[in-house]
């Protein structure tokens, strides 16, 4: 293998499965799957301009992946079916203390997509401002007010937040008359 | 919450599959490296030759040595392969694929499809499934480099899917809007359908907006009619590992890549995706139903009515990545027009009712993305006013 195939496998061995993490929390994670597969691809093609700190990076890689992918856009179920295993996994945790987490995590959910997107950069992906500018392709400046915005809107969804109902069952849809 | 602390508290409830922690498995870090590495390193001016086309197959490492195809500079098409003779429809339709090797080209291709998953809705009447959260995808790509892509998507009606559900609708009262949840989120179904949003694709981060001359699998037409009709020579090009149209791929523990037969239905599906010749078309069928684990089935109905065969394989038992059972059993096909022998597209279809379909019968259609319409045109593709249904 010769050295540069060496540096990318070690770049991809570091960053992996934060790449996944982040295309599952965009787009689900079966889709995931094939947005990294497809990132890595396009991160060997252009390695030549790769930046020394290359995490933002390939999170930009990745959104840009995302969003020319018609297939991604149109295909919300995933989605969807994601982030009810999320707050399934919260609705555990109630017993250890996090009693917060499923009105949080509800109440992402109810949030844009340019919302989440830039909170889940900073406080799930660890992301600094100047990182998460990178990524979505904004100034730094543009990056702070963004987020600043989105403290805001999530705060208040969750202080909006009604008592928590019993959780949905399965993919079948509860219908309620208009 | 203060506001100070939403995000230190947003940081403590992230999922625990979100860590960014733990291992790709083997063969998933196997396949993804090899099917970078089957690329070359481009440089800024190269890059603006071709957009990215992201063929998002639906399961699993589909993606392995197909993108590989792109690097390949040329093949010469072999012999036709040797296929015995079976008494199956599909026979008839390879025979009826005529031996082009061009393709016919026009300034544009486009493509329109469908698609749409079906759901349950619970009603007091009685419960009925529908095929809802649907759309339909239009796409064209310019024949040459720099010519353009882009398309348009709108939403689709829901609508009952059988004529039992149909009734059960009825009996529901026949409402034209439905308010689902699905989980923490409400979402309203509507029987009459939204408008077209029209979509430009712009180069992967870059400035050009250079974009067209590539399709499926970043394939362009002269490598696309170059594509073997051999069998063998096909399906080594397609499933080897360890070996793209007879370049050595790295060794990054390449051997240890297995092929699903869903993988490979995968990987052809995304090769239909685009412009082929019948002839190449009839080679990659061939092929698929020379795997094990790949059988045809037929005639089948796709969902917008049309009768045709199809290859199928099951789904497998397990949800990929981990030990969890799926609930249910389904399995994926392509369909292929009987008369024609055209690509129709897939369905997900049920074999064994369990969890959400517990309900249900064999042979409901889960989802679908089918083909509405196809083809070279010299006038900028517009897509069509009428919906499907």
């Amino acid at each position: 293998m010769d050295a540069d195939k060496e540096r990318f496998t070690a770049l991809y061995d570091a960053h992996r499965m934060r790449v996944w993490a982040y295309a599952a929390s965009r787009v689900g994670g079966q889709a995931a799957d094939e947005v990294v597969s497809e990132t890595f691809t396009v991160a060997w093609r252009r390695f030549t301009e790769m930046p020394s700190g290359s995490l933002p990076w390939l999170l930009g890689v990745a959104r840009n992946v995302i969003r020319d992918s018609a297939r991604a856009r149109t295909r919300r179920d995933s989605l969807a079916a994601e982030l009810r295993t999320w707050t399934e996994g919260a609705e555990s945790d109630v017993a250890d203390g996090v009693v917060d987490r499923l009105v949080l995590l509800r109440a992402l959910t109810g949030l844009s997509d340019a919302d989440r997107e830039v909170l889940t950069l900073v406080a799930w992906h660890g992301l600094n401002a100047k990182e998460a500018a990178r990524v979505v392709g904004c100034t730094t400046a543009a990056l702070r007010v963004r987020l600043h915005r989105a403290r805001k809107r999530l705060t208040a969804a969750v202080n909006e937040a009604p008592p928590v109902p019993a959780r949905h069952q399965n993919m079948t849809i509860g219908m309620e008359w208009p | 919450m203060a506001v100070k602390d939403i995000i230190r508290q947003l940081a403590e409830a992230r999922p625990h599959h979100l860590g960014g922690t733990g291992q790709v498995d083997r063969s998933t870090r196997t396949s993804e490296l090899n099917r970078a590495f089957a690329q070359p390193r481009e440089t800024a001016r190269r890059r603006r030759r071709g957009r990215l086309i992201l063929p998002l197959v639906a399961v699993g490492a589909a993606g392995a040595a197909a993108v590989a195809l792109v690097v390949v500079p040329g093949t010469t098409p072999a012999g036709t392969g040797h296929n015995a003779p079976s008494p199956h429809a599909l026979n008839g339709i390879l025979l009826a694929a005529h031996n082009a090797e061009t393709l016919p080209t026009g300034e544009y291709w486009f493509a329109d499809e469908v698609m749409a998953d079906s759901y349950v809705v619970q009603a007091k009447t009685g419960d009925y499934a529908v095929s809802a959260f649907g759309s339909e995808d239009f796409r064209w790509t310019a024949a040459k480099v720099s010519g353009g892509d882009g398309g348009a998507s709108r939403d689709l009606a829901f609508r009952p899917v059988s004529a039992a559900d149909n009734a059960a609708w009825r009996r529901a009262g026949s409402p034209t809007t439905l308010r689902v949840r699905v989980d923490d989120h409400y979402d309203t179904l509507r029987s009459t359908p939204g408008r077209w949003k029209a979509w430009r694709s712009k180069l992967l981060g870059g400035s050009s907006d250079s974009s067209g001359g590539r399709f499926q699998l970043g394939l362009t037409v002269e490598q696309l009619e170059k594509l073997p009709t051999d069998q063998e020579r096909l399906a080594e090009l397609l499933f080897r590992s360890d070996k793209i149209f007879g370049k050595r791929v790295p060794s990054s523990g390449a051997a240890g890549t297995r092929w699903t037969a869903l993988d490979k239905l995968n990987l052809v599906r995304a090769m239909l995706n685009g412009p082929v010749t019948p002839r190449s078309q009839a080679a990659l069928m061939r092929v698929l139903r020379a795997q094990p684990g790949i059988r045809e089935i037929g005639p089948v109905t796709d969902p917008l009515g049309r009768k045709g065969v199809a290859l199928a394989a099951e789904f497998p038992a397990e949800i990929r990545g981990s030990s969890e059972k799926m609930p249910y059993g389904s399995r994926l096909q392509l369909v292929f027009d009987l008369k024609t022998g055209k690509y129709l597209g897939d369905q997900q279809v049920l074999t064994r009712p369990g969890g959400e379909y517990a309900s249900l019968k064999p042979g409901f259609v889960i989802r679908y993305d089918v083909r509405r319409g196809s083809g070279w045109t010299n006038e900028k593709p517009t897509p069509p006013a009428k919906p499907p249904f």
